[in-house]
């Protein structure tokens, strides 16, 4: 069990309480990897897993050399995912927060063995700083995406995300989007995906990408989940799609 | 080589048959990629992503050819349990498609084969105890009639 006995009691009174199962037994499993978690940052999620897997699928059989850049990478999960593919030499992961930071390290040893390529993990703003050059061939992102006037109830987030999650990583909607997109257009990425919760924010990215191919990706239970983009050489993306923008 | 699977269970029951080594079962049953549905379950509301932290780690898998149902909720891993719905699903047509040539089937065989060597051995054991115990017997009686006789 994942638990000891004498704390089973505590556990159910903590469930009870809408306190994340996540928070409780202090991990998620996310692919093949083993993502420890705590109050303060982001639980993985399975939508995320699920579009990491598949991604993973399309950069294995990329024949150059690939190189990460993941925003907001909060546990680390995206960035540790992409690190157990042979073909990816490198990989830099940014977030605003220092306890996510310190937590994704962590999340780097833990899983150290299954992986094939360094993370570094650092500090980095996707709103307020000069942007600074990055030379990488794929940007990642799952940042906040829920607008402010959905963050209740009422907008379909559960009272678990509500009383224990960090609202850092959850309430923000195009304006994290514009940066992403102001990164592409000043970096060598060869393509993107990112996280979405809104069909608006897929055509909002698109429309500041004229010159990329876009799509939208829907999750395995129909709703939208990723704004993808491609240049030429990065065409195999379109099978992550369903719908071309 | 035996005829049938049946009759070569009847043989260990009344012979010494030689029991097939453990690392010489037929291969893990695999399911075709291609025949199969994959389906994640999730409970509650529609919504998902960062809205909703519930796990939601449950495969179901459909077998298109037959049909055949299979799920697996056995671990917190989503990745886990989709291994595990396949080695379900890939048991189960195995045994449909080769009944009792199937790796299950076969499986289930030896241990019951293994079973049966022991309870003989075991038989057989105590039946030479026994023996030797009566042998015995019949001698402490000899001692016993002496001890009597030097009584008297």
């Amino acid at each position: 069990m994942e638990l000891p006995v004498d704390r089973w009691a505590g556990a159910v009174e903590e469930r009870a309480k809408h306190v994340p199962l996540q928070y409780i037994l202090g991990s998620q499993p996310f692919g093949e990897l083993n993502i420890k978690c705590r109050p303060g940052v982001l639980i993985p999620r399975n939508e995320t897993e699920e579009w990491c897997e598949r991604l993973k699928e399309v950069v294995e059989k990329i024949p150059d050399k690939v190189s990460v850049v993941d925003y907001c990478t909060g546990t680390g999960c995206v960035a540790l995912s992409m690190a157990t593919l042979s073909n990816v030499e490198k990989i830099t992961a940014f977030d605003i927060d220092e306890s996510a930071l310190r937590l994704a390290r962590e999340n780097l040893k833990l899983n150290k063995d299954l992986l094939q390529t360094p993370v570094s993990f650092e500090k980095g703003n996707l709103l307020q700083e000069k942007h600074p050059k990055l030379a990488a061939t794929l940007l990642l992102s799952n940042p906040p995406y829920i607008p402010e006037k959905d963050f209740n109830l009422q907008g379909g987030v559960e009272q678990s995300v509500l009383l224990y999650e960090p609202r850092s990583a959850l309430v923000g909607d195009l304006e994290f989007y514009t940066a992403l997109a102001e990164l592409l257009r000043t970096g060598s990425f060869k393509a993107f995906v990112f996280e979405i919760g809104y069909r608006e924010q897929a055509l909002h990215t698109k429309k500041l990408l004229p010159a990329w191919t876009c799509g939208i990706r829907t999750d395995s239970h129909g709703n939208v989940r990723n704004v993808v983009g491609w240049q030429q050489e990065w065409n195999a993306l379109r099978s992550m799609c369903d719908e071309l923008l | 080589m035996l005829k049938s699977i049946g009759s070569l269970w009847q043989a260990t029951r009344q012979l010494s048959v030689k029991i097939p080594r453990a690392n010489k079962m037929p291969p893990r049953p695999k399911v075709v990629e291609t025949d199969i549905q994959e389906k994640f379950i999730k409970g509650g509301s529609g919504k998902g992503g960062q809205k909703i932290n519930k796990t939601n780690s449950k495969v179901q898998l459909t077998h298109i050819p037959t049909g055949l149902v299979v799920t697996s909720q056995a671990t917190r891993s989503r990745e886990q349990n989709r291994k595990i719905a396949r080695e379900i699903m890939a048991a189960k047509i195995d045994e449909m498609e080769n009944g009792e040539h199937s790796r299950a089937a076969i499986v289930n065989l030896r241990r019951k084969m293994v079973k049966e060597r022991a309870s003989r051995k075991s038989r057989a054991k105590y039946k030479a105890l026994e023996e030797e115990k009566k042998a015995k017997g019949e001698e402490w009686d000899v001692v016993i009639d002496l001890d009597e006789e030097q009584k008297h």
